[in-house]
């Protein structure tokens, strides 16, 4: 990992189990993945790959059954993990702001916008109260939503696209450094996802933010992504720029994903799904984790370890396949 | 298109095993909950005293009013009764009574309640208000003065009688939370899916509904026989019920008027028998019902 | 000339929502005089967003709801009418898959026993051992291998991606005509998504089961319906319709070319050059009160005067039929990414 870049948050060797009566599961595996300030990372794994985990460990989130079992979050060269419970109060939403999936569960359907706005704010010490409101017209006008309607307003009389706005203007209220999305556009319609997409685009350019992004739907990371890690079972299993993943993919499982969305351009005969079952994280392999699924061994198993050492081919560009030169672009 | 009957003896052998294995299962959960199989062991004990006692501690109804009010002995381990009869034989014997009676209420009052909630659940409109009307009415008047009422006016001679007394005011809140259960479950997919394959609804009603409302019927089922116990012993130690000298509750009536047992010190045991019997049964339910939810939610089951 | 499996005549859907103390009763048209046909092996995608009525239509054709309006009739015959034989055949011959397939299967039963029912009450197989070889066959048709393995399982036991399976095997096992499709893919990772929608082209090319795929997605649209129809809809209307490569390759409606340009692309030089979406506003229009003339005319970039008098009718043009005053002046759908990307 080159040293002269500016990381806001490193990650390093992170370990997450979950223990459930009769066995273990192993979510995240040894994870390092450092965030650059200023970058959008699009985080990106479909459902057992550990990304939310990974995600709420940056919030020192983690919730039993699960216990973090390595490894140490460091933002701005703090490790979080240690944090006591008034630090950490104030790192999460001042620091690190997050926008979940599913913003229906985030608002608190008994209050109008302006309480919560105002709550949220009373809960890190804001005030005066004047201010904190223009602030949030601002921030209501600059993710186009009409300010005078939205805060007078219960969440239940708000359509879904205008509460995920409103829930991303909230998460600014702030100014955190670091704004965590979790998969924040999947309940949307298409029109509204993309809106939605430009919006954030729009933060990211205006404001500076740094952004992570967690989604299964590796497609609507090439509009906004800077770079890409792609995991899978627990572990990052390629990280690059986004020309780096879509245009030349290092790892059979990314060749994979993005061959299998279908498109609206490509010839219809060009996709491909990805063949078996999604893992389970109880009883994984010994050895390459994606060995099952793999085009490119023959057997279901693969000479490459189970180490998760990321190899670095490119600068910037890293996979675990250690039979990389195959996966054709 | 289905060759032939015949299947693999392995393939049977698996779906019986499929339905003991769900038996099996049910009690593995309530064995693992230990407040819930502290409660199936009460009433197991319960049962076995109903079934078995009565032929091991004979019922001697001769009056011996010199060995009356006798603290415990050998020969009598609970002492005697106003009329020097065997408290213990008489104790086992009105466990039979007890049980009979809570089943039989337990039984009418779910039958009726849900008739009432099914019909007002599955119909909706008109007859759905209209049920409801009667049970909302039904509910707002407090049953024990109605049961009290009917005590007086009915002859209670036998367990049936009685049962139906205890469960004709019973049923409301059942039938009420029955219908709000077949509400829900009639907009849910699975439902819908059944309807569209055209699965008729009786089968519906019978065979997808209500397996997903076993253990809230199931638990009521029991909470219903705590309750009956608990009615009845009001009723018969009002004295507003002359049936059966061994249920526990008439036991409790006949220490309390009849001896004056509780200002003996010796004879207190006469007095306390039944009380600690009706104890130990309401909380062998409570503790059996808690387990309820757990041992039928399939996906406990398989864990 | 040949009947078509399936006829929709100006079909009207409305629902009355309750009223309160403070509301008053309003009534919602979610679906508004739909006319469609259906071939018996035909592939037809009803494509829109949420609340433009395709669920709606879909539970309509399928018998849940009744029109309140218009005609829907099964092989020529007013299925309002049908009774004995021709109304079981109705009901063996139009099934659903879900999109919730974890919902659409009963919790407290095995799959064995959610699935063996429809083949015992049709009287399909004639035991249970026998409708156990049923189900082997049909799991293994559908990829469920091997099927003894998944039988005796309870639904939150098995993936969503194998429950999906389970749902289209079990609305196979009547042997239908038509299956509607409600986003049966929405809720399956991305990776599964493609041999899912594999499965369903399979099933309709060997047993010619039509199929009416529901979904916003218009890239599976076009994935699974490439050589079959596909038909836009905006709150309650059909807007543009017509064979598939059609209307996708040359779309006509303003709306469908707002729809295409918000489709995320998996071509980052490509995504990151596209312009705004060609919309005026965000906001779907309100049910309960629709503007007036043409619903999209709010949102619509070409919008003129017209538009918010009259109402646009379903016409030909091009080979497709388009609702639109002015389709003829919507600028041609320019796709970015001509060139290789």
């Amino acid at each position: 990992m080159s040293a002269m870049q500016d990381h806001v948050m490193q990650l390093e060797h992170i370990s997450v189990e979950f223990r459930l009566p009769k066995r273990t599961l192993h979510a995240v595996d040894d994870v390092s993945l450092n965030v650059r300030r200023g970058e959008i990372l699009g985080i990106v794994g479909e459902s057992g790959s550990g990304k939310t985990t990974l995600s709420s460990t940056m919030l020192n989130f983690v919730s039993a059954p699960g216990h973090i079992t390595s490894g140490r979050v460091l933002y701005e060269g703090r490790d979080i993990l240690a944090l006591d419970e008034e630090e950490l109060r104030q790192y999460r939403w001042r620091d690190v702001a997050t926008v979940f999936q599913a913003a229906q569960n985030s608002l608190n359907p008994v209050l109008k916008v302006k309480e919560q706005i105002l709550d949220t704010a009373a809960a890190h010490d804001e005030f005066p109260e004047s201010r904190v409101l223009s602030k949030a017209r601002d921030l209501l006008r600059f993710v186009r939503l009409e300010p005078d309607q939205v805060l007078e307003a219960y969440p239940h009389q708000l359509s879904g696209g205008m509460k995920q706005r409103t829930i991303i203007a909230l998460s600014l209220l702030l100014d955190p450094k670091i704004l965590l999305l979790d998969e924040p556009t999947t309940a949307l319609d298409v029109i509204t996802q993309a809106y939605v997409m430009n919006i954030l685009r729009r933060v990211h350019d205006e404001l500076q933010i740094t952004m992570v992004f967690l989604t299964h739907d590796v497609c609507i990371m090439g509009k906004i992504a800077d770079r890409i890690a792609v995991m899978y079972a627990g572990q990052i299993v390629e990280l690059g720029s986004v020309e780096d993943i879509f245009y030349h993919p290092l790892h059979p499982y990314t060749r994979g994903l993005i061959n299998a969305a279908p498109s609206l351009t490509d010839d219809v005969s060009l996709r491909k799904a990805i063949p078996g079952t999604p893992p389970d994280l109880t009883n994984l392999p010994e050895g390459c984790r994606f060995a099952p699924r793999c085009g490119l061994c023959t057997d279901g198993r693969c000479e490459g370890d189970r180490d998760g050492e990321l190899i670095e081919v490119e600068e910037g560009h890293y996979t675990i396949c250690c039979q990389y030169q195959d996966v054709g672009a | 298109m289905d060759t032939s009957g015949t299947i693999s003896a392995e393939a049977l052998a698996t779906q019986r095993a499929g339905r003991l294995d769900g038996i099996r299962a049910f009690f593995g959960i309530i064995r693992r909950n230990h407040r819930a199989f502290a409660g199936l062991l009460i009433l197991i004990f319960f049962v076995l005293m109903a079934l078995v006692g009565p032929q091991i501690l004979t019922l001697d109804n001769t009056a011996r009013y010199s060995q009356r009010l006798q603290a415990p002995s050998w020969s009598h381990p609970l002492g005697t009764d106003y009329a020097g009869r065997d408290t213990a034989a008489q104790f086992v014997h009105g466990a039979n009574d007890v049980i009979t009676l809570s089943l039989l209420t337990a039984l009418f009052t779910v039958t009726i309640a849900f008739l009432v909630g099914g019909m007002a659940g599955v119909a909706g409109g008109a007859l759905d208000s209209a049920l409801m009307f009667v049970t909302n009415i039904i509910l707002t008047v407090p049953s024990f003065p109605i049961m009290m009422v009917l005590a007086m006016v009915v002859t209670i001679t036998d367990p049936f009688s009685f049962a139906l007394v205890l469960s004709i005011w019973s049923w409301a809140g059942l039938a009420r939370a029955i219908r709000s259960q077949i509400l829900s479950l009639k907009n849910r997919e699975f439902i819908e899916a059944s309807r569209i394959l055209g699965l008729g609804l009786p089968h519906i009603v019978f065979r997808e509904m209500l397996p997903n409302m076993a253990s809230y019927v199931a638990y009521h089922f029991i909470m219903i026989m705590r309750n009956a116990v608990t009615a009845s012993v009001g009723l018969m130690v009002l004295g507003l019920v002359p049936f059966s000298a061994t249920h526990w509750g008439m036991m409790l009536n006949l220490a309390m008027t009849s001896t004056g047992a509780v200002y003996g010190s010796t004879a207190l045991i006469y007095f306390v028998t039944p009380i600690m019997g009706i104890m130990l049964f309401q909380m062998g339910c409570l503790f059996f019902a808690s387990g309820m939810e757990e041992a039928f939610n399939p996906r406990l089951r398989t864990q | 000339m040949e009947q078509p499996l399936l006829a929709l005549d100006h079909v009207r859907m409305d629902f009355q929502s309750r009223g309160g103390l403070l509301k008053k009763r309003a009534t919602v048209r979610a679906v508004d005089d739909v006319t469609l046909r259906l071939d018996e092996g035909e592939i037809l995608a009803v494509v829109g967003e949420s609340g433009c009525g395709k669920t709606t239509l879909g539970r309509m054709v399928v018998g849940l709801l009744h029109p309140t309006a218009g005609t829907i009739r099964f092989r020529g015959a007013d299925v309002r009418t049908l009774r004995g034989d021709a109304y079981a055949a109705y009901r063996r011959g139009v099934q659903m898959v879900h999109q919730d397939s974890y919902a659409a299967l009963n919790p407290a039963r095995t799959i064995f026993q959610s699935l063996s029912v429809p083949l015992l009450h049709h009287k399909l197989v004639g035991s249970r051992a026998a409708a156990r070889e049923r189900l082997e066959e049909l799991l293994t048709l559908v990829g469920l291998v091997p099927p003894d393995q998944f039988l005796d399982k309870y639904p939150h036991q098995l993936s969503g991606g194998q429950r999906q399976r389970l749902l289209l095997a079990r609305a196979l096992s009547v042997q239908p005509n038509l299956i509607v499709a409600d986003e049966p893919v929405s809720m399956v990772d991305v990776s599964l998504r493609i041999s899912l929608l594999d499965l369903m082209s399979e099933m309709n090319r060997r047993f010619q089961i039509a199929f009416i795929y529901i979904t916003h997605d218009l890239a599976t649209a076009r994935y699974i319906a490439s050589h079959g129809r596909i038909a836009v809809m905006y709150p309650g209307k059909v807007v543009e319709t017509g064979n598939l490569n059609t209307v996708l390759s040359n779309p006509r409606h303003p709306y469908l070319q707002a729809l295409l340009a918000a489709v995320p692309i998996p071509d980052p030089r490509v995504a990151r050059n596209m312009k705004e979406l060609p919309l005026r506003s965000l906001d779907m229009p309100d049910p309960t009160n629709p503007p007036p003339g043409c619903r999209f005319h709010p949102r619509c970039l070409y919008a003129q005067e017209r538009c918010s008098q009259e109402e646009p009718p379903l016409a030909a043009l091009d080979g497709e039929m388009v609702a639109c005053h002015y389709a003829e002046q919507v600028p041609t759908w320019e796709w970015q990414s001509v060139s290789a990307g």
